[in-house]
């Protein structure tokens, strides 16, 4: 029903209910007239607002004033008899409108609070289910667009102007709103934020003032606060598949290099036999290309071994062994390497062997490793010394040598894969693999590894290892085994 | 993990000849013939064949006084061939492993091979290693050397004890059966399993778990500098060798 007619409505029913009355004025109460008329007057701003309360109120007012007041047909305040009835009907009638036209209007916004969270709960399921972060984007801006009358919305990436690429847009046909409003509005921008980091925008365009005035600010914030999820999810999808690529790269990068250094095996071999053969016949770069093999073969063996250990594919054999055996295999197995230069062994062994709980071949191989990177790093001749002891609880081995040591700037990087020392203008050989791989061994077990300065020059890399503790005499268990 | 020849050169003599037949089973044309070149140029009579099923067959026929066994063939697994060879034949098996990890090496022990070569290796470390096997193969056990010199050390089966400088060494009971086991074998690589199962006999308690510890004890008395033996050799993840100092 329109305005107008609600109007003219409920002012004609007043006057009909008036006009009934009259005959009965000098028989009837005025509060008869006064307690129907409040009633009507109610009823007619529930229907039709305050505003017609009031009116209706004042018709009231005046109509009981002039015809139900003595002396009839006369309009008065001057009646003092009925002054405060027709006060406290229009003071009655003011605030029962005012109330009730209050209670209506929170009434209205409940619903349409309580509308707006229905629509938030199911655009958040919405986005959950959604196939793609694309169309839970779209949701999002699809959701803008209604909620304030909006002609077009887009999600963009990114932060810097020129860097922005729009990843969702939604554009409705035609706006909601009665005005076209599109060259009146500039464009609401909400900044989109993941883990307190700007990631991207929401622009909204051609907004219908009316809905936005209507719609709170918080609902605004959450609507952003979606797409901002949205976002942050698609670039954590976009992550997530590049992770997997690099995994995948990873792994076949391993399956060449295992595969690679198999097969280089074979080669090797035959090329390290026949060179052997001319050697035999008396060609002098023979030697030389059997060494060259060995080393390519260990080179290959190396990168083999760290991707392997990067892997998590390293398993070790925890057995008890003694430092002994480590230093004497790690000599034998060095000796050809170090030709005639001087190797020191001192193992302080006066307290019993030097035993521990550790893997020998991986330890052999960090022994090795710092073996080899002192007979590199010092002179041809300059001698290498070894220590093997007991330190509290734990077996300690040292390499020192008397090379140039490391330099200042490079001791955070030693250990670090393919790093190679400027300060080292010779080329040494070896991939710069040798300390990664002895320290990832040493920590593998439960030890270290670990450099510190020699005194009077070189280096002294310390290895150590966790001792076992078990109460061990040797013959304990010795008694004749089998006799003959 | 590492495959660096152990200071092979030490116990090579280059002169001598290799007077025996070789049976080489390997699935590489280019291995086999540069096996077979280093081999023959050593006096060695050669014969080979690509597959397990194929070197079977030659190694009844033959009768070779050494199989070299490659142990990646296409047809049968090596060490199949490896332990249908041992049901009937003692003759020395080598196997060639292109595998880096010590458990097989260990596998292929137990199993019966007497030594593996991991690729690549030298012809030095081939043809020691041959020689090797080949002299223990045909000296039987009573023709061992009776007394074993390295330095001042003595180690005299028939009085069956060490000596230093003539000088009695106490070894425990233990110890002794450790140097037996591995003296009488020799140049050959006798696994952990495979020295727990001689010394303990087959009881493995508490103690064979401290078979390095018992070695380490054991070289300090026979070994003339123990930080670098001579006598027990230790084949790192797989188990000890005793070599026969060549005399100087």
């Amino acid at each position: 029903m329109k305005r107008s007619r609600i109007w003219l409505l409920s002012t004609a029913v007043v006057l009909i209910f008036v006009a009934i009355m009259v005959p009965y004025r000098e028989t009837v109460d005025e509060v008869h007239v006064v307690l129907p008329m409040l009633l009507m007057i109610l009823l007619a701003s529930s229907i039709g607002g305050e505003r017609l309360g009031f009116f209706l109120a004042a018709v009231g007012f005046v109509a009981i004033d002039i015809i139900f007041q003595r002396p009839f047909g006369t309009f008065s305040l001057r009646k003092p008899h009925d002054l405060t009835v027709l006060v406290s009907f229009f003071v009655t009638a003011a605030i029962s409108t005012r109330l009730l036209s209050r209670a209506q209007f929170q009434a209205a916004e409940a619903r349409r609070r309580s509308a707006e969270l229905q629509r938030m709960a199911e655009l958040g399921a919405d986005m959950l289910s959604a196939t793609s972060t694309t169309a839970a984007l779209e949701r999002v801006a699809l959701a803008m667009c209604d909620i304030l009358g909006a002609r077009r919305c887009r999600v963009t990436r990114g932060t810097a102007a020129d860097a922005q690429d729009v990843v969702a847009e939604v554009t409705v046909a035609a706006a909601t709103g009665a005005v076209d409003v599109t060259e009146t509005t500039a464009p609401l921008r909400f900044p989109l934020q993941a883990d307190g980091e700007l990631i991207g925008e929401m622009q909204v365009e051609g907004v219908d003032p009316a809905a936005l005035g209507r719609t709170r600010a918080s609902t605004l914030q959450a609507l952003a606060q979606y797409a901002a999820l949205g976002l942050d999810r698609m670039q954590l999808a976009a992550h997530a598949a590049y992770a997997d690529s690099l995994r995948e790269a990873d792994r076949m990068k391993d399956m060449v290099l295992a595969s690679v250094s198999h097969d280089l095996r074979t080669p090797l071999t035959t090329i390290k036999l026949l060179a052997a053969s001319l050697a035999r016949g008396g060609e002098g770069a023979a030697m030389q290309i059997e060494e060259e093999a060995d080393r390519l073969s260990r080179m290959v063996g190396d990168l083999l071994d760290l991707s392997r250990a990067r892997a998590g594919e390293l398993t070790l054999a925890m057995d008890v062994n003694t430092l002994e055996d480590l230093v004497g295999a790690a000599t034998r197995q060095m000796a050809p390497m170090l030709g005639d230069r001087r190797v020191t062994r001192r193992v302080v062994d006066d307290e019993g062997p030097l035993v521990g709980r550790f893997d020998f071949v991986a330890s052999l191989r960090v022994v090795v490793n710092l073996m080899e990177n002192a007979a590199k790093y010092s002179g041809p001749v300059a001698p290498i010394d070894l220590v093997a002891r007991r330190e509290g609880g734990e077996l300690v081995i040292e390499v020192l040598d008397r090379g140039p040591g490391v330099a200042e700037d490079d001791l955070g990087r030693i250990f670090i894969p393919f790093f190679r020392s400027e300060a080292v203008l010779y080329d040494v050989g070896g991939a710069g693999l040798g300390l990664p791989m002895a320290k990832m061994l040493a920590e593998a077990q439960g030890g270290g590894l670990r450099y510190t300065p020699r005194p009077d020059g070189g280096s002294i890399f310390t290895f150590t290892l966790p001792a076992h503790h078990a109460t061990f005499e040797p013959g304990f268990d010795d008694q004749a085994p089998d006799s003959d | 993990m590492t495959a660096v020849p152990a200071g092979h050169q030490r116990f090579v003599v280059p002169s001598e000849a290799i007077d025996a037949q070789v049976l080489i089973i390997d699935d590489e044309p280019q291995i086999r013939r540069a096996l077979a070149r280093v081999l023959e140029e050593r006096g060695a009579r050669v014969v080979d064949a690509a597959t397990g099923t194929e070197g079977l067959a030659l190694a009844a026929s033959e009768n070779p006084d050494l199989v070299v066994l490659d142990i990646g063939l296409p047809d049968i697994a090596g060490d199949v061939v490896c332990r249908e060879l041992r049901a009937w034949s003692q003759v020395p098996i080598v196997v060639l492993s292109a595998r880096h990890s010590e458990v097989e090496k260990v596998r292929l022990l137990d199993l019966g091979a007497d030594d593996y070569l991991t690729k690549p290796f030298g012809s030095a470390e081939l043809v020691a290693r041959v020689r090797a096997h080949l002299r223990r193969s045909t000296v039987a056990e009573s023709e061992l050397p009776a007394v074993i010199r390295a330095g001042s050390i003595e180690i005299d089966f028939h009085r069956r004890g060490a000596f230093r400088d003539g000088e009695r060494l106490h070894l425990t009971p233990l110890e002794w059966s450790l140097l037996r086991t591995m003296a009488t074998q020799a140049g050959r690589t006798l696994t952990h399993r495979q020295l727990f199962d001689a010394v303990w006999a087959r009881s493995h308690g508490n103690a064979s778990q401290y078979l390095r510890v018992f070695i380490t004890a054991l070289r300090k008395k026979i070994e003339p500098d123990p930080s670098a033996p001579q006598l027990i050799v230790t084949e790192p993840g797989v188990g000890y060798r005793f070599e026969i100092p060549r005399p100087a």
